[in-house]
């Protein structure tokens, strides 16, 4: 009898911590890495951004661009930002005669900056993507980006953050949760970072 | 009554907000297609979203209109636009909001897939109103155990559409607290490089403009010093212009504006080089040096070293006769190449005279710095003069070799043979003058060391039990194949080269002249085989 209300009571127990630590275990990501070197101008009270076109460095085709309209997007989503139009970016960059996926110098950055009126510039490179497994016979979509923050005042990097992301990081139990394309996860990936500097400081326009 | 007014209340907010969205105008440009490539596009999604707009009860461009509108304006990338091109949209198609984006993802091999992003932008000021991303693929639609509907890609595109402008806005107000910003439409800083005592140009064009109460005075500001620029009529341009008399140096330009209001505001425009100083040039010519000057026959290697290196604009290159007659010439944009070859050629492709040429390299830095760098070469030509002696010492026949001519000697060789071209001797060395003995064979008598005895040998006497024998010559029928040929070369260390072939030694030594050499026969037709 003893025995039978022992077993019931570590059974109580057991089965929610069980489950807890599964789904746990299946949705446990790491926090994108940032580094400042340092802080925000006008203490992170932001509104003009320009977005500077980012670099790939993987063999995905057209993966800097992907994830450049996708992080734009979410950046003007999330805090209501005016961000300078990629029109008028590239159009510098040509007059400047600086390649898409190269980088600025310090005084490209700030003369970009003092032209669009930006307050902050934000430049990335995207190290890693691909929407299969090595083979090709699953999806798999993988991603890894460095996003960096410039002054525009004065060019030089503020912060720097990675993150690297697969579409199996989001799974919540069985096949749920998981994401299957590398659009959704540039839109995760992008909302990550975003989470992460409104959390270390960079505050929303409209606030 | 508090009810029903609630719902009139509702339905007039909702029949005015129908009103407002039926009285927007909205463009839909193609919507870019990065899984074509650069250059795709996808119509398919172009026209769902029109459709679904124009059910939204907006007043949609038709797709003619807005590709006339886009090869009018030339814009030749789809997925963004710029300020000029949104206002002119505006202007031109008469919309309000302009709908463009990019299918960042569209797959059908192994699940099909489709990611899109979305910007709707505001052509009053120009404003990005909203953005929607997402991505859909078949395996997202699939529920527990595998169970769910299959589609396409183009099943997928409705429902991603949908999920994308889900979060379609209400309304087309801004919400962001926005500061006046300062935009600038376009910056000429010119010339980027500029030599002391030139002037520097500077003209900002911005896109805003202030009122006759609010105007500012705006400057420039370099090397310390201000200057007030110029506003155009149409108020929307500043210029100044400015003579550079500082020292060399890179010095960055900004634009100070002062609004009445006591207000100040700082942007940075660029900078300038000034650079008064030419670049520090050297020639270096690859070849052996006579007397001081590089020498050549061939091909002369001419290097350009910079003592200072910095960016080189254009350059020129010029070979020059004594006379001062150009032999060749070369010129370029850009940084000088590493090396410049002369073969020796003037501008007709004939060989150049023996003499001594002058190398002129002139090059431009980025300011308009002009350098100069000369050297002299020389071409020679002549082949080595030989000087070659033979003297008849009974048993032996001497031959001194010698040359005459200032360019020293690489290698000589002197090969001996007899009259059936059997090789007698050979020599060569790298040092003149040389001598050269050679043993006559008809005058010599040597001894042999035993063994088989050769044919011109004879045994003429036994004695103290080992056979004497002595190399006798035997008189030959005929005297002339025991003669002696020499071939002599001589090639000097710029590659000129002496050759030449004497028949017999012996008449050579007496002094009588050879015959010489039967020119080579003409070429003969030979008959069809």
């Amino acid at each position: 009898m003893d025995s039978k209300a022992g077993f019931k009571r570590i059974g109580r127990w057991l089965l929610p911590a069980a489950v807890i630590v599964l789904l746990a275990s299946c949705s446990f990501r790491a926090r994108p890495g940032i580094m400042k070197m340092a802080s925000l101008p006008d203490g992170g009270k932001i509104c003009r951004v320009a977005v500077l076109p980012f670099s790939n460095q993987t063999r995905y085709p057209l993966a800097d661009t992907i994830f450049y309209r996708v992080f734009v997007a979410e950046l003007l989503e999330s805090g209501s930002y005016l961000v300078s139009q990629e029109g008028d970016v590239r159009k510098i960059y040509r007059q400047m005669r600086v390649l898409v996926g190269q980088t600025p110098d310090v005084e490209q950055v700030r003369s970009l900056a003092g032209r669009l009126g930006a307050q902050l510039v934000i430049t990335g490179t995207v190290v890693e993507m691909r929407d299969k497994t090595k083979y090709g016979r699953k999806l798999d979509p993988t991603m890894g980006v460095i996003v960096r923050i410039l002054d525009g005042e004065t060019g030089r990097t503020l912060w720097t953050t990675f993150v690297r992301r697969e579409g199996k990081d989001y799974r919540k139990i069985m096949h749920f949760g998981v994401i299957n394309t590398v659009s959704a996860l540039a839109k995760r990936v992008s909302q990550e970072i975003l989470a992460v500097w409104f959390k270390e400081g960079l505050q929303k326009c409209s606030e | 009554m508090r009810y029903r007014s609630i719902v009139i209340t509702a339905l007039f907010l909702c029949v005015f907000w129908a009103a407002n969205a039926a009285a927007m105008t909205i463009a839909v440009l193609p919507i870019e297609d990065l899984s074509r490539g650069q250059n795709g596009i996808n119509t398919e999604i172009t026209d769902y979203l029109a459709w679904e707009l124009n059910q939204r009860g907006f007043d949609v461009i038709d797709q003619d209109t807005v590709i006339d509108f886009l090869a009018r304006n030339r814009v030749r990338w789809l997925g963004f636009l710029d300020t000029r091109h949104i206002i002119q949209a505006r202007e031109e198609l008469g919309v309000d909001l302009i709908l463009f984006g990019t299918v960042s993802l569209r797959q059908e091999d192994i699940a099909p897939a489709l990611g899109l992003s979305l910007y709707l932008v505001r052509t009053d000021d120009t404003r990005t109103l909203w953005t929607g991303t997402g991505g859909i693929s078949q395996a997202d639609l699939l529920r527990i155990l595998d169970l769910g509907e299959k589609k396409d890609v183009s099943g997928l595109m409705a429902m991603l559409g949908q999920k994308v402008m889900a979060k379609w806005p209400k309304d087309y107000v801004f919400v962001a607290k926005q500061q006046q910003a300062l935009e600038i439409e376009k910056v000429s800083l010119a010339p980027e490089n500029i030599r002391r005592g030139e002037k520097v140009s500077c003209e900002v064009r911005l896109r805003t403009r202030w009122s006759d109460e609010d105007m500012p005075r705006i400057f420039f500001k370099a090397g310390g010093r201000v200057r007030l620029a110029r506003q155009s009529k149409d108020g929307y341009t500043y210029s100044s212009q400015w003579r550079v008399e500082d020292r060399d140096g890179r010095y960055p330009v900004t634009m100070v504006i002062n609004w009445p209001s006591g207000r100040k505001k700082i942007s940075f425009l660029g900078a300038y080089n000034v650079d008064s100083s030419p670049p520090k040039l050297v020639l270096e010519l690859k070849g052996i040096k006579l007397e001081g000057t590089v020498a050549f026959r061939d091909k002369v290697i001419i290097i350009p070293r910079m003592l200072r290196r910095e960016p080189v604009a254009r350059w020129r290159i010029k070979v020059k006769d004594e006379n001062g007659e150009e032999q060749m010439s070369y010129n370029g944009y850009g940084n000088l190449p590493m090396r410049f070859v002369w073969n020796g050629r003037g501008k007709d492709g004939w060989p150049a005279a023996e003499g001594i040429y002058h190398v002129e390299l002139y090059a431009w830095d980025r300011a308009g710095n002009k350098a100069v760098a000369t050297e002299n070469v020389a071409v020679a030509r002549t082949p080595p003069a030989m000087v070659l002696e033979a003297k008849n010492r009974g048993r032996d026949m001497i031959v001194d070799l010698n040359h005459e001519g200032r360019v020293p000697i690489a290698f000589w060789r002197m090969e001996m043979r007899t009259g059936a071209g059997e090789l007698i001797k050979v020599a060569e060395g790298d040092q003149l003058p040389a001598r050269m003995d050679v043993p006559l064979s008809n005058n010599v008598i040597k001894v042999a060391k035993g063994g088989k005895l050769p044919k011109n040998v004879i045994r003429v006497a036994k004695g103290f039990g080992r056979p004497l024998q002595m190399d006798v010559a035997i008189p030959r029928e005929n005297k002339e194949k025991t003669k002696l040929a020499c071939t002599v070369i001589i090639r000097d260390v710029l590659g000129n080269e002496t050759r030449k072939k004497i028949d017999d030694l012996e008449r050579f030594a007496r002094g009588e002249k050879q015959a010489e050499e039967p020119k080579g026969a003409p070429p003969a037709w030979i008959e069809e085989f």
